[in-house]
């Protein structure tokens, strides 16, 4: 991992270098944030652990930000993170660093960015890079930068972004990403990503080719719309399809170790092969009752994968990564279909929020999340105003039908601290 | 006889043009043109059509003690209907808020995607996304009628496109200065949503926003201040509100 840091400080350096005259930074800013988290898990899933008592976890990260102008109008920035759980290994990662170029209404963009793309509170199947558990959102972590060129043009009612970016597999969520040998190949991705504002609906479309070694190519398309029929309402839809890669091949190395959890998406989970994802949702303001209402219905090209089950159950544990540390269910792969609700204030204070996620199948997972600032609860605190307590509450519920059948009900309390670092 | 009566018409026409002439310069130019009077509620509001950047400090109270408060830097292009907000301070640091035309988007720092809102979702307190970000009233609205009280006038506002954050707006107006003294806000369904004070401070020939108090009618314990101040005259490129390049990390301003 430091060797992977450190190639990308020398790409990103370079990048800086690249540039005639641009090598000096100004207007330096540095952001970041240091969060700990204790969480008590209740009862694990029951085949595994019927009578498993409660579990702790820590998790502990540091996030640093770093933006500078250079001379000729562009500007560089990284974006590192570093996460430590309880009983797994910890994680650094280099979410981005980049050199950008814009001049009037165009920008280049070189080395690791992030590229997202769609407008869903959940899942967006627009969003090619990341985007597979739909009980993000607003908070939802997309910090996972791709490596590459993207060109973009800033038009007076929209944008096009014409990319060409290498990525590791297990960033690419809108594909399979329970193969653990998939997982590690770099996948090469050309494609371009369009939005375009037409009076009150905005409109999306893009389209990917992706070259996987020793599998093929595999195509995706899609589009997408948001619609704001009055001041109180925003419908969206959007839909991505991504054709069957040439050379498939079933996957044999399956993950799951224990035969008590079999299904029949087994052996299947690993073809995405001609397979649409589509989502569907209005968030609506209820102004005289300060409450802002989000409603979403989701299908997934394919199941969640590991991490996107755990960005689902937990996104809580770690914000900044998406990959909590609690444990899960080994095989969650067919869980394609869920709904969302989420009720917040609509005063700006987004918090406290409720979410109920309905997945495929049955069960359910209910979040109630709630954060004091410093300044809340200890007054105006100079430089510290940011810092902010959360405390969470969790139930999960598991259907018989469903992946999370596998789960007994569970609850989880999580408590919180983030303190800015700058 | 003919001609002696034309010319007596015609030297009696003049005679009155000569004193009514005067009589009609001097009269105020809103008098009876209300129209005119809303573009100059505008042009004390507007600086720079092409790129004007403020800070504006959002304070709110609940039964009269201060409750929230958020910093923001508004960057408006004025001809081009778009806006964004930079928070600068408490938690929401680094959010924005984008606004084109009647729609309105949340950017938030840790998410690459920017999120749609409603036109009445509210940045902060009792203040919605269209208070921060609508500048002009000749823009979203046309003069249904107005009552003239001496010193100032009685507007009823309406707006003139589905995306106007309150449907009604009713303004009294200093017609001499050529500002808005206090008004009541009505959402689309009727309901009278806000009322709302200004203050100003002198900017040369011109009034400058220096308050602007709204005040629930709903929760009628609560209230928030809009404090303006740091006006700057810049122009801003196109991309500045593009919510791809918000995302992208492309920076605002200072």
């Amino acid at each position: 991992m430091i060797k992977h840091i450190g190639q990308w400080c020398i790409v990103g350096l370079a990048g800086v270098g690249f540039a005639p005259q641009t090598h000096a930074l100004e207007n330096p800013q540095w952001d970041g944030f240091i969060t700990y988290e204790q969480a008590r898990v209740g009862n694990q899933y029951l085949p595994i652990t019927p009578n498993a008592k409660p579990k702790y976890t820590t998790t502990a990260t540091a996030v640093v930000k770093y933006t500078a102008d250079l001379k000729n109008g562009g500007y560089v920035q990284f974006d590192v993170q570093n996460l430590y759980r309880t009983n797994r290994p910890t994680l650094s990662q280099v979410n981005q660093m980049f050199v950008a170029t814009p001049h009037a209404d165009n920008q280049i963009r070189m080395g690791r960015m992030v590229l997202s793309h769609g407008t869903a509170y959940g899942y967006e199947p627009l969003d090619f890079f990341h985007g597979q558990s739909p009980s993000g959102g607003l908070f939802k972590p997309q910090s996972h930068g791709v490596d590459g060129v993207a060109y973009e043009r800033y038009l007076e009612a929209g944008d096009i972004r014409f990319l060409a970016v290498q990525n590791r597999g297990r960033y690419v969520r809108a594909m399979h990403t329970a193969n653990p040998h998939r997982n590690k190949t770099k996948r090469t991705t050309v494609g371009v990503q369009g939005s375009f504002l037409f009076g009150d609906a905005e409109v999306f479309a893009s389209a990917y080719q992706t070259q996987i070694p020793k599998l093929g190519q595999q195509n995706s398309a899609g589009a997408g719309v948001s619609y704001a029929p009055n001041d109180e309402a925003v419908l969206y839809t959007s839909f991505m399809h991504h054709n069957r890669i040439n050379d498939y091949r079933q996957n044999q190395n399956t993950p799951n170790r224990n035969p008590a959890i079999r299904t029949r998406d087994m052996f299947t989970y690993g073809n995405v092969g001609n397979r649409t994802a589509y989502t569907a949702g209005v968030n609506y303001t209820l102004e005289s009752q300060n409450l802002n209402i989000i409603a979403e219905t989701s299908q997934r090209a394919t199941g969640l994968s590991r991490a996107g089950f755990l960005a689902l159950s937990e996104p809580l544990n770690n914000p900044q990564f998406g990959v909590p540390s609690a444990t899960t269910p080994l095989l969650n792969h067919g869980m394609r279909r869920s709904t969302l609700i989420r009720l917040s204030p609509a005063d700006g204070e987004y918090y406290p929020e409720f979410v109920v996620v309905r997945p495929q199948g049955g069960g359910s997972i209910n979040r109630v999340l709630k954060t004091w600032t410093f300044a809340d609860v200890f007054g105006d605190i100079n430089g510290y105003d940011r810092g902010e307590f959360k405390l969470s509450y969790e139930f999960r519920n598991g259907g018989k039908r469903t992946w999370v059948g596998n789960l007994s009900a569970r609850n989880t309390v999580r408590l919180g601290i983030s303190i800015p670092l700058y | 006889m003919r001609k002696l009566m034309t010319k007596i018409t015609l030297a009696s026409t003049m005679m009155l043009a000569t004193l009514i002439t005067p009589l009609i310069t001097s009269l105020p130019a809103w008098a009876g043109d209300w129209n005119s009077l809303i573009e100059r509620l505008d042009s004390n509001r507007v600086f720079a059509r092409n790129g004007q950047i403020m800070t504006l400090k959002l304070q709110s109270f609940k039964d009269g003690k201060p409750n929230t408060a958020e910093s923001l830097r508004v960057y408006t292009h004025v001809d081009n209907r778009q806006t964004v907000a930079l928070f600068l301070d408490t938690k929401r640091k680094g959010q924005k808020m984008l606004m084109r035309d009647n729609n309105f988007w949340m950017i938030m720092p840790k998410s690459s995607r920017p999120v749609r809102i409603s036109a009445v979702q509210r940045v902060m307190g009792e203040a919605s996304s269209g208070d921060i970000a609508s500048l002009s009233y000749v823009q979203d609205y046309t003069v249904q009628s107005g009552v003239d009280k001496g010193d100032t006038a009685t507007l009823t506002l309406m707006a003139k496109h589905k995306g106007v954050t309150y449907a009604k707006a009713i303004l009294v107006v200093d017609k001499k200065r050529g500002i808005p003294l206090s008004g009541d806000y009505y959402l689309k369904s009727g309901k009278h949503s806000k009322s709302v004070a200004f203050t100003y401070r002198a900017d040369g020939d011109k009034w400058r926003t220096q308050t602007v108090t709204l005040t629930d009618i709903i929760r009628k314990n609560r209230k928030t201040v809009m404090t303006y101040s740091d006006e700057q005259a810049k122009p801003l490129p196109a991309r500045l509100f593009n919510a791809k390049y918000l995302v992208s990390g492309g920076k605002l301003p200072s």
